[in-house]
């Protein structure tokens, strides 16, 4: 077992296969050697780290993520290998915004690849296909171009 | 927290996941509109050029001006490209400015060497056109599908890729002409041949593809001049999905024999239908113990992921697919076996296909869906084995007149047997297609849920599609606790009894 402490001094005993997921915690772990010592986690508060503790456990059992793409030859090939989502990451990335933001944020700090990368594909999806107009206002993004600036870039666009 | 807060990387790796126009149609506007949002977002967006490389999607730049094409590939900068499009002869998709803007600004310039990915069907004017092109290195071409109605032709013997194609590993084409020992193909990880090559020439060829993952083979010349047991036998040790599209039968029991791939390799088996019923006959009875024989294998290997089948049989028609939940490592198992249209194939084929599978443990399906149609005099017996061979689904999924077959079956219609049922797990019920009511007679619907609740395994949920609303279903009503779904374009309507 390892004991991890959130920001907000939330103490956390978690099995160690769950908590290396976190390459952090892994390199933590190593360094310090056999050890009881808990394991501070600066940079997350408890009301994510339980998010991401329910992510790791979820997925303690999958396959590590492989760097090596030779044998995913097109984007095709290589977009599939990675979007498999199943019902159940799709309910837990169905967040607000905010909190989908701390998850990315603890996935990078935590160094959990996996996360970051399912937790970025969630923000992505809230993108794709939108207008100019619906993007800013799914993230209350302010225009700041002034009306010549707006006139140019709106140029650009494609029609559907 | 707000999505300005997010580190810069990061937010370039969420614009990164919506720039693919392998999947993604629309992500060349997602893009442009991402980059209009405000100026943040658009300085950090222009400062990608491999961002902009990846979006060169031709059916959506013919949408643009030229001057905007030419800025999207500007904005490029020296990244590789990705460009996937259709051409006809008037341009893309009816177009009259792409042709020249993808012939010249991105074949035929510089910017050759810098493609990545390139995925093209094109019927263009001139068969000559593009063969210059295809004569060139590509050092960095990672996966090439051109297929034209055309084959291009060449006047002289310079190799495609003049032999330099260092990262290719994904090749597809029907038009451009290539030799099966070119260096480029030793890298190989997906190979789709469909040029007119000789059974004999692709086994030669194949020999040296060592880390070959995924083949298909379709289209060959008819070689009659090398018997099938002096072919070279090609090991495969990394291919995990062979396809045998469109060949003579013969054809695909030489490439069976011969090819050695990974344990439990997919296999998507579609010979080319034949004249002669005898012919077709004996290829059948030589080649069906061999898919058998991959299929067991198919099933060990990968039976923690399959839970679905698809079985179609009819006269002359057998069709089967194994599905696994994660398809892109695995591959379906298919195997599609279709008369000459008018003709109804061999008089025992159902027994026949059946016989494939029937020594094979199922107990991994939970799902099967099932169509069996023109029910002859000795087709009850395999329609019967099928039965079964499933017996461990709980879930069926069938039009109503396959339901009707089912009911003919010895282990429904003997009453010696009062305890016997098909399928004695099975829980829920999906009804693809309902036939027209006949006056008079109990539809085969209501039939087969009132025997399951005779014989003590009664249907939980019944699925129908709104497709069938106007069928007449009335007897429902009668049969308590069963869960009724009615799907359709509104959605779906769950109602219980």
């Amino acid at each position: 077992m390892v004991i991890l402490i959130t920001s907000d001094n939330v103490k956390y005993v978690v099995e160690k296969d769950v908590a290396e997921l976190s390459v952090l915690v892994k390199n933590m772990l190593e360094d310090i050697g056999p050890s009881d010592e808990p394991i501070p986690l600066h940079n997350v508060t408890s009301t994510v780290f339980n998010k991401v503790l329910e992510y790791c456990i979820y997925h303690r059992n999958d396959p590590p993520p492989s760097d090596d793409d030779e044998g995913c030859a097109s984007p095709l090939h290589k977009y599939l290998a990675s979007h498999i989502c199943s019902e159940w990451d799709q309910r837990f990335f169905d967040v607000d915004q905010a909190l989908l933001f701390d998850i990315i944020l603890a996935a990078n700090y935590l160094d959990i690849k996996t996360l970051l990368d399912d937790a970025c594909k969630a923000v992505a999806h809230l993108i794709q296909g939108k207008s100019t107009e619906e993007i800013r206002g799914i993230f209350n993004i302010v225009n700041d171009f002034t009306p010549e600036e707006e006139a140019r870039v709106k140029k650009e666009n494609v029609s559907s | 927290m707000v999505v300005s807060q997010l580190p810069t990387e990061i937010l370039l790796e969420i614009f990164f996941l919506n720039t693919n126009i392998f999947v993604d149609y629309n992500c060349l506007q997602t893009t442009i509109s991402c980059t209009q949002v405000c100026s943040i977002w658009r300085t950090l967006l222009l400062s990608m050029p491999s961002l902009w490389a990846h979006l060169l999607h031709l059916d959506k730049l013919q949408t643009i001006s030229n001057s905007a094409r030419r800025e999207i590939l500007a904005r490029s900068r020296n990244d590789n490209l990705w460009v996937v499009g259709v051409v006809h002869d008037s341009g893309i998709l009816g177009g009259d400015k792409i042709l020249p803007f993808f012939v010249d600004a991105i074949l035929f310039s510089n910017q050759w060497v810098r493609i990545e990915h390139l995925h093209i069907s094109i019927d263009a004017p001139s068969k000559k056109l593009f063969w210059p092109l295809f004569q060139r290195r590509a050092p960095n071409m990672r996966s090439l599908t051109f297929h034209a109605l055309f084959e291009i032709s060449s006047d002289d013997d310079k190799p495609l890729f003049l032999n330099h194609a260092p990262s290719l590993r994904q090749f597809s084409s029907n038009c451009i002409p290539f030799n099966l020992t070119s260096c480029w193909i030793g890298q190989l990880r997906q190979l789709s041949l469909c040029m007119p090559f000789t059974a004999y020439k692709v086994l030669l060829g194949l020999q040296l593809t060592p880390l070959l993952e995924e083949l298909t083979i379709s289209g060959l010349l008819l070689d009659f001049t090398v018997l099938r047991n002096k072919l070279p036998h090609v090991s495969l040790s990394h291919l995990k999905i062979l396809s045998l599209q469109d060949l003579d039968i013969h054809d695909c029991i030489s490439f069976l024999e011969h090819i050695h791939p990974a344990y439990g390799c997919a296999i998507n088996f579609k010979p080319d239908a034949m004249h002669d019923a005898g012919q077709f006959r004996e290829g059948l009875d030589q080649i069906l113990s061999a898919l058998s024989t991959r299929l067991s294998q198919y099933l060990r290997l990968h039976h923690p992921r399959i839970h679905k089948a698809e079985v179609q049989l009819s006269s002359g028609t057998f069709l089967l697919e194994c599905s696994p939940r994660q398809q892109v490592d695995t591959g379906k198992f298919k195997v599609s076996i279709r008369p000459l249209r008018g003709s109804s194939g061999p008089a025992d084929f159902d027994q026949l296909a059946v016989s494939m599978i029937s020594d094979l443990d199922w107990a991994v399906i939970k799902t099967l869906h099932l169509t069996l149609s023109s029910m002859s005099p000795w087709s009850i017996h395999p329609y019967a084995t099928l039965c079964d061979l499933f017996s461990s689904i709980t879930h069926l999924v069938v039009g109503e007149e396959t339901l009707g077959h089912i009911l003919n079956i010895p282990t429904c219609t003997n009453l010696d047997l009062p305890d016997s049922v098909p399928f004695p797990q099975l829980d829920t019920l999906t009804i693809t297609t309902l036939e027209d009511e006949i006056m008079g007679s109990i539809r085969p619907l209501l039939r087969f849920l009132h025997f399951r609740l005779e014989r003590r395994c009664p249907i939980q949920k019944l699925i129908y599609y709104a497709s069938s609303y106007q069928a007449n279903l009335r007897g429902l009503e009668h049969l308590k606790g069963l869960q009724v779904v009615r799907r359709g374009l509104e959605g779906e309507v769950e109602y219980n009894f």
